[in-house]
């Protein structure tokens, strides 16, 4: 490949330059500071791209070589390769997002796809690193130095498209050797087998223990046999026992039925005998306690006409007393009128007499004012005449005339109103009301008198009459009221006895009264109701016993008892404490065979689980096996591999130092590409060369390493001032060797001092 | 008259051989629940006894809880029988109980016989031929129980059970377990034999339909239809490989492969095929891709690499003189194809499976 000319933009220092190139050697020869490192790494930037590192202990290149003008980073450069032109454009940001890349073929001026922007890797078939390493030849960093990775050791086997694998040696080796430590490691035995065969061991002691719980299972399973055979021998007593009692069960229900039938035949006889004393009818309590109360009033009504005594001698006296008042027995109504009207006449004699007193005493008075009347009329009189008489005895004057006259006329005047007054109360009569009333009166008690002549013709006895009609009449009344109350006892008894005979008769009651027949039958109604009842319950409970023991009782077969009851019981109860005494014991032994089944159980799982170890312990040896030999058939690759390229290695090494060192032969190239001394059949690390010839062989190896790397598409050399520490002679030869390498490849040699140009 | 015909169902299995615990545990469950949910079955569509065929339980000391558990459901299924017959995984021992539920009916190591309406039930937990076999009334229904496995010529083996020496005796339909999958042939001209297989698979050598058969006994003799009845079902999934299949490429296999199935299934997808050396199959990863869309999955490549060494002969590069290094080495060829491939992928930098 041949790279023909270059414009840089902007990159580190440069600005604005282009440059053209020729096949051979291009020598750029300009003072320190210039910015030939910068062209280099422009010209790799072109291939490769910037390096954008985030690692902060390299300045990175997309912050060294950013424009220190500012302007636009990046530029473009013209390069050949298998007969083909392109220019290849880059611009580069402060992010490798920004940038820009452009390929395009010259040939038709239209842009291509040819390369990506992986241009670099795509040409030279490996990674910036490896290039920098191989082409990119600089004396001041450890990069000049050339080592054998793993990227230029694929490329020396012309591994343009298949570098993955030899990238990856190492890892791969890596890999399988971690993985085969893994499963065997170095040292210990705590690896993956180790680990399986522990888990084996593990499991086969597991085993060892379902072994155990199986023989424990046997022990249990006969511990359970034992206790259900004596279980089921004593369930055997038990059920003889059983139906011993079962026998004596049998009896006593059928005793007990026996019992209950007589019972019922005694109850139904007892029922039938009231039934016959009842045979009228059965009288409710109601109408007993009816009867009984019509017992006692029959007793009642009897000694209360006992009590009614002469009653012969008072129908006599009733019988005069009719007579006597001819059949009109006054009422009681009557007799008091009578005695209202004695009352009222002797009353109103005693009010006449009052009222004659009164007229009296008014007539007496009367008459005495009169007098006085008549005296003072008198006087009068005289008073006045005497004043006439002086008026004309004496001569008086006129006045005294006067008084005598008017004295006078006094006199007569007072004399005629007495005149008046007695004339007036002569013609008033003041007793004239009291005289009404007298008569009133009188005429009153003359009706009173007349309605007591019934009573007696002689008023003056009426008093006693009177009294002596009323005793009688008293008497004759109180006769009368004892003579109906004895008869309607009588008649009462006789209908309270008219109606309880026929009701007594209907039953053969005894007693010696009404009463006690009453309450006699009372009593049998009691028994009666009793023995119903009684009977009812009887055959009910019978039916109850029959329904709950069926009819079949009666049929089955029972047999004397064996044995009491009692000792029945004791030995049944003992046979089911043995039984669950035993049960528990069966139940323990379950429990025991259950623990141990659940570890005889685990059998199975354990030997899959084994056979899974001892399976997985094959695998894991076969695998270990497997990856031992994959590493070591990978090895013995790369060793075959490093033999193939040594050999044209080594060859283009001794090429190039017989260019600079005609005369020496000792020195050699390992696989490692690491020089040695060989002096006395030993061989010395480049560490005992000299600077200069330390540099010279680490050119020589960096270009054997080029040449057996890139046989067909050999891309430039660039050499950065590589010859400084190189005296005279030593310059002399290198600028020849490298004057020679230029006929096989362009070669770009960067160098700041004209001793070190070539001309 | 309706019967059931069940067997193998393992109750106590730890189903840990295929699955992870907390799937295994949840497994175990599931395994009693589907049994219930046939004992549901039964009583739903008036059943009147369920034979069960050998190996209710995995192992010979089953757990307490279990089997207590099943003595709970057959006591609360009193109008079904539960004939239950011994295999060679369980005994008939519930801890316990000395004393069985009525409908819980047992069979000896002779031939016991249970009568029904116009129905004959006759099993033998030993007896694996007829002789000995006792004289049948061909004018019921006989059905005949055994667990074992048919025995097939000579061919040696556990268990076996001659059943062409029970052909013409007047047997309608022989109830066998032992056989996990269900399998149906004709015994004679009269009768057929059955093996119903499990309730549920339990590892991946039990896909396909699990349940138990339904027998319709009458005048006609027994009419047999088998009932899917299985929870989850389990799928092997086999996926072909060619050539240098990418990952994408096996899960689009996979993915048209495993279509259909459902997302409650246990589902086992098998890589097989020859594919070259440049293949990666990562189980795990894909593993993990469908492990979401069904209730487990295992993956397993069974693939075999070809390597064309011819290619490598003249490849000057590392990988080149790896291949040729491991060709020339004298091993075995499949060891050979497994060094390269370990070698390869070390180069390629993916993981090692170790």
């Amino acid at each position: 490949m041949i790279i023909k000319e270059c414009h840089i933009e902007n990159f580190g220092v440069l600005s604005d330059l282009s440059f053209k190139f020729i096949d051979g050697v291009n020598v750029i020869k300009e003072d320190n500071g210039w910015g030939k490192s910068t062209l280099a790494v422009f010209i790799k930037c072109m291939f490769y791209g910037m390096e954008y590192t985030k690692k902060r202990k390299k300045l990175p290149e997309n912050k060294k070589y950013m424009p220190w003008n500012g302007g636009k980073c990046g530029g473009w450069l013209v390069f050949s390769v298998k007969d083909k032109t392109y220019r290849v454009t880059r611009y580069f940001g402060a992010k490798e997002a920004d940038c820009e890349f452009e390929l395009y073929d010259l040939t038709t001026n239209l842009p291509s796809r040819d390369y990506s922007e992986n241009l670099g890797a795509e040409l030279f078939g490996i990674d910036r690193a490896s290039f920098e390493r191989s082409i990119f030849i600089k004396l001041d960093s450890e990069q000049s130095k050339p080592e054998l990775s793993g990227s230029i050791s694929a490329k020396l086997n012309n591994l343009v498209y298949n570098t993955d694998d030899m990238n990856n040696y190492e890892t791969a080796a890596e890999a399988l050797d971690k993985a085969a430590s893994a499963i065997v490691p170095k040292r210990g035995a705590n690896g993956l087998i180790g680990k399986t065969e522990e888990e084996i061991r593990r499991v086969k002691d597991a085993l060892a223990d379902c072994d155990n719980a199986e023989r424990g299972i046997k022990v249990q399973r006969g511990k359970i046999n034992a206790a259900d055979e004596k279980i089921a021998a004593l369930r055997e007593k038990s059920a003889a026992v059983s139906a011993e009692l079962k026998n004596i069960e049998l009896l006593e229900k059928k005793e007990r039925y026996r019992r209950l039938s007589e019972a019922v035949t005694a109850l139904d006889g007892r029922r039938a005998e009231l039934a016959e004393f009842f045979r009228n009818g059965v009288p409710s309590e109601e109408e007993l306690d009816m009867r009984a109360r019509e017992t006692n009033e029959l007793d009642k009504y009897k000694s209360r006409a006992a009590e009614i005594t002469a009653s012969e001698e008072k129908r006599r006296f009733l019988a005069e007393t009719e007579d006597v008042f001819a059949g009109n027995i006054p009422t009681d109504a009557e007799m008091d009128l009578y005695a209202a009207d004695f009352d009222r006449s002797v009353k109103l004699s005693e009010e006449i007499d009052d009222i004659s007193e009164q007229i009296n005493d008014i007539n007496a008075k009367r008459q005495k004012a009169s007098r006085l009347r008549i005296a003072k009329i008198i006087g009068f009189t005289l008073i006045a005449v005497e004043w006439i008489v002086l008026l004309f005895v004496f001569s008086f004057d006129m006045t005294g005339k006067i008084v005598c006259a008017s004295f006078a006329a006094v006199g007569f005047c007072l004399a005629a109103l007495f005149a008046f007054i007695q004339i007036n109360e002569s013609r008033i009569d003041e007793a004239k009301p009291l005289k009404d009333k007298r008569e009133a009166l009188e005429t009153e008690r003359g009706k009173c008198m007349e309605n007591l002549r019934a009573v007696s013709s002689d008023s003056g006895n009426t008093a006693a009459a009177l009294s002596a009609m009323q005793r009688r009449l008293g008497k004759y009344n109180e006769f009368k009221r004892d003579v109906e109350i004895y008869d309607r006892a009588a008649a009462a008894a006789k209908r309270t006895e008219e109606d309880l005979i026929p009701f007594l008769a209907k039953y053969d009651a005894d007693g010696e009264t009404y009463f006690d027949m009453v309450q006699n039958i009372r009593g049998k109604l009691f028994e009666y109701t009793d023995a119903e009842e009684d009977y009812r319950r009887a055959a009910a409970e019978i039916r109850y016993f029959m329904a709950e023991n069926g009819e079949e009782l009666l049929m089955e077969s029972v047999h004397a008892p064996k044995a009491p009851r009692v000792e029945l019981e004791a030995a049944e109860e003992s046979c089911r404490a043995k039984i669950n005494l035993l049960t528990a014991e069966r139940a323990r032994a379950e429990q025991e065979l259950e623990r141990f089944a659940e570890t005889a159980d685990k059998r199975q799982e354990l030997e899959s689980r084994l056979c899974a170890l001892n399976e997985r312990r094959d695998e894991l040896s076969e695998k270990h096996g497997i990856l031992t030999d994959a590493l070591k058939y990978l090895k013995q690759a790369r060793e075959d591999l490093n033999m193939s390229y040594m050999t044209a290695m080594r060859d283009a090494f001794e090429k190039y130092m017989r260019m600079i060192e005609p005369e020496r032969d000792d020195i050699v190239l390992t696989a490692k590409l690491e020089t040695r001394i060989v002096n006395g059949g030993c061989q010395w690390e480049e560490e005992y060369h000299s600077r200069g010839y330390a540099d010279m062989v680490n050119i020589c190896t960096r270009l054997a390493l080029a040449d057996a790397m890139y046989k067909d598409e050999k891309p430039p050399l660039i050499l950065d001032d590589p010859f400084v520490n190189l005296d005279e002679k030593k310059t002399e030869r290198a600028l020849e060797f490298l004057r020679r390498v230029g006929y096989e490849r362009q070669v770009f040699y960067f160098t700041c001092h004209k001793s070190r140009s070539m001309t | 008259m309706k019967i059931i015909h069940c067997a193998d169902l393992h109750l106590n299995s730890r189903m840990e051989s295929n699955l992870p615990p907390e799937k295994a545990r949840e497994r175990r469950y599931e395994l009693f629940d589907t049994f219930a949910a046939m004992v549901d079955y039964a009583k739903n569509n008036g059943v009147r006894a369920v034979i069960i065929a050998g190996d209710m339980f995995d192992t010979e000391n089953g757990c307490t809880r279990i089997k207590n558990r099943v003595l709970d459901l057959i006591k609360s299924s009193p109008e079904t029988d539960f004939l239950y017959l011994k295999g060679n995984h369980d005994s008939a021992d519930f801890p316990g109980e000395t004393q069985y539920p009525k409908n819980l009916k047992l069979f000896g190591s002779g031939w016991t016989v249970y009568s029904y309406d116009g129905t004959d039930i006759i099993g033998s937990e030993s007896c694996s031929d007829a002789d000995g076999f006792p004289e049948l009334d061909e004018k019921r229904v006989n059905i005949v129980v055994l667990h074992g496995q048919e025995k097939i010529g000579n061919l040696p083996g556990d268990n076996l059970i001659d059943i062409q020496s029970f052909a013409n005796r007047g047997i309608d339909y022989m109830a066998l377990g032992h056989i996990h999958s269900y399998k149906c042939q004709r015994l004679d001209e009269r009768g057929e034999y059955c093996y119903c297989g499990c309730l549920e698979g339990r590892g991946f050598d039990e896909c396909g339909d699990k349940g138990f058969i339904l027998l319709d006994t009458g005048a006609d003799g027994v009419i047999h239809q088998f009932i899917p009845f299985a929870k989850r079902r389990l799928y092997t999934v086999n996926v072909r490989l060619s050539g240098a299949p990418s990952g994408s490429d096996m899960i689009d296999a996979a993915n048209g492969a495993l279509s259909g199935i459902s997302s409650d299934g246990l589902v086992k997808i098998v890589f097989e095929g020859d594919v070259d050396e440049q293949t990666d199959i990562d189980t795990e990863y894909i593993r993990r891709r469908f492990e979401s869309s069904f209730y487990f999955v295992k993956v397993v490549d069974n693939t075999s690499v070809l390597i064309d060494y011819e290619r490598y002969k003249n490849d000057v590069s590392l990988k080149g003189g790896f291949i040729r290094a491991v060709n020339e080495s004298g091993m075995e060829e499949e060891r050979k194809k497994k060094v390269i491939m370990t070698g390869l992928r070390s180069l390629a930098g993916r993981e090692l499976d170790i």
